[in-house]
């Protein structure tokens, strides 16, 4: 017969269906008294699953669920004051509708309620270390955070390859490189892996990643050769004087020793100051040379110059003519004469354009100087101008005002003035005018 | 299900950092060397100062898909001489019921620690084997004597 007490199993079935229908709406209400921490019943669909997370300390005994023993995520509490993840305790309770504290039998949906703000606060607050440390970000963050840094800027969340037909997904920092999904051999073991889990693999797990160093026998990753070459210290490097002279070659760990005790060492500063010598030296010597040059280019001038009557070209190097007549020495050939002349030239030319910039720029400045007041001046006259014609037409209103007033008041004025002032109107007529004046200044 | 797994992932870290002296306790490997964290072996030591001293038993852990909200079985490989553990091996506490005192929150240490205590208390209210429920019942000094053997057997 169908009995009255149906089987246990019938009503289990049916708070469990009930519970899981209510779910939503419980995790609604969580999410919205947990605050904007994102420790609410939705973040557990999210990017993150906050119960998966490693704490950066020792996490508090009393924030710890006692279903999953991990820190509470989305935080409820019983009517008997035990408190669960809201999850933890869903899943719990339809599977045996009692409290998993005292196991006393427990309402899911009418005694229980989200905990208390504090709670929530405190679980905010728990360090937690990013998720993706495993691919390298050691960030560690408050757990409210953890969140909006993964889905946003952590640079080692897997994030779709930005390929258009590959289906893979790639970490954030490779998604520039392009497609990294084709295969490829790694050089140390011989595997085949996609590209872009290469690196990954090279560093942490390829089996034969590890080499140890043929000098120094400490073990270092393959990939990371050339900065263990940079600090091994059995690597052989020369000594710190070689550029004045020192030829030893030793270990990385005996240069610093050696390099006290090296013979070179009292000549290392002078070998400095005396490169510094020696350029100095080699600039000198240049201006030397450009000095000969000119030198040679005034005796050869010296020599024609008497005969072209051009002495006024060059007037900055005077020569003591004595001198250069002295040293003169005579042109080897006719081209030699040309090519000075030319030369010569040349440089007048020169001097001459220098000379017309100059003074083409002084002329422009001077143009600039006087325009600008003149323009200055301008705008004064301009505005002067506006006010004078305001002035004029303010006057030329008025007239026309007065002058039709006194057509048309005549007239107009028994009427508009029969109301108030019947009496006295011709007398007052000429003083109303000179008040309508008054009350209506003229306005500049 | 995640949450047994995850359950079983935070028990091993929290057994791993703090765990009662002279037990051991860790999930097994499968034959594919892959980490089984249902089924944990481990080692509960005789308290000190009883009858157990000196003996570490062997005992499996097997966690079913329904922990935390089911207790793990618990039973001792090979089967213990004990009033409390049935002829397979299988301890018979209360805690470890889920009709009676098991409860989500009981970690694996508190099962480890409720289970040294039974075997110096035993409880003969609800004997699992006829041997030494009897002998413990009837003749204590045979009891002992089978129990010093038993611990010399499973001296570490």
């Amino acid at each position: 017969m169908p009995p009255p007490n149906t089987p246990e199993e019938g009503v289990v079935a049916t708070n469990t269906s009930s519970i899981l229908a209510l779910r939503p709406s419980m995790s609604r209400d969580g999410g919205g008294d947990g605050g904007g921490g994102g420790g609410g019943g939705p973040s557990s669909a999210a990017a993150v699953d906050l119960r998966l997370l490693e704490y950066e300390d020792a996490v508090d005994e009393n924030l710890i669920c006692p279903i999953c023993r991990v820190a509470l995520v989305g935080p409820v509490i019983t009517n008997c004051d035990h408190v669960f993840c809201h999850r933890c305790l869903v899943q719990a309770h339809a599977l045996n509708p009692v409290c998993p504290v005292d196991r006393l039998p427990l309402k899911l949906v009418s005694e229980t309620r989200p905990a208390p703000k504090i709670v929530q606060n405190q679980l905010d607050n728990l360090n937690v270390r990013c998720p993706n440390h495993a691919r390298g970000c050691h960030l560690v963050v408050a757990r409210s955070l953890v969140e909006n840094h993964v889905t946003r800027y952590c640079d080692k969340t897997m994030v779709p390859c930005p390929h258009p037909s590959c289906e893979h997904t790639v970490v954030r920092n490779d998604v520039g490189k392009g497609c990294l999904h084709y295969d490829v051999q790694c050089e140390y073991c011989e595997g085949n892996m996609l590209k872009a889990d290469l690196e990954i693999h090279q560093d942490q797990k390829c089996p034969n990643r590890k080499k140890d160093c043929e000098l120094c026998s400490a073990e270092f990753v393959r990939n990371k050769q050339e900065e263990h070459m940079k600090e091994c210290p059995e690597v052989e490097v020369s000594c710190k004087y070689a550029p004045f002279g020192c030829t030893q070659q030793m270990s990385r760990k005996m240069a610093e020793g050696h390099g006290e005790k090296c013979d070179y060492r009292v000549v290392g500063p002078v070998g400095e100051q005396l490169a510094e010598l020696r350029s100095e030296l080699t600039a000198l010597q240049e201006k030397d040379r450009m000095k000969d040059r000119r030198i040679k280019f005034l005796e050869n001038r010296g020599y024609t110059l008497p005969a072209s009557n051009a002495t006024e070209a060059i007037s900055d190097i005077s020569l003591p003519e004595s001198s250069t007549n002295a040293d003169m020495a005579p042109y080897e050939s006719r081209d030699q004469y040309f090519l000075s002349l030319f030369e010569t030239m040349e440089s007048k030319v020169e001097r001459l354009s220098s000379a017309l910039a100059e003074v083409e720029g002084r002329h422009s400045m001077m143009l600039i100087n006087e325009t600008l007041q003149i323009k200055d001046q301008l705008t004064e006259i301009r505005s002067t101008l506006g006010v004078l014609g305001m002035h004029v037409r303010w006057l030329m209103n008025f007239r026309l005002q007065e002058r039709g007033r006194v057509g048309a008041g005549s007239p107009a004025m028994p009427g508009s003035l029969a109301g108030n002032q019947q009496g006295t109107s011709d007398p007052n007529l000429p003083r109303r005018l000179s008040d309508t004046m008054r009350e209506h200044p003229p306005r500049l | 299900m995640a949450l047994c797994n995850m359950r079983l992932a935070e028990e091993r870290k929290q057994w791993r950092k703090d765990h009662p002296f002279g037990f051991w306790a860790r999930p097994v490997k499968r034959s594919d060397g892959v980490m089984d964290l249902k089924v944990w072996e481990c080692g509960i030591p005789g308290k000190e100062k009883t009858l157990w001293e000196g003996g570490v038993f062997k005992m499996t852990m097997t966690f079913p898909d329904e922990y935390p909200t089911k207790p793990p079985k618990c039973k001792f490989t090979p089967p213990l001489f004990h009033p409390n553990v049935y002829p397979s091996g299988t301890v018979c506490l209360s805690i470890l019921n889920e009709e009676e005192g098991w409860k989500p929150a009981i970690t694996v240490k508190q099962i480890a620690l409720g289970v040294q205590d039974l075997l110096d208390n035993p409880n003969p209210e609800s004997p699992a084997q006829a041997e030494a429920y009897n002998l413990f019942k009837k003749d204590k000094a045979e009891y002992e004597r089978r129990v010093r053997r038993v611990v010399r057997e499973n001296a570490p």
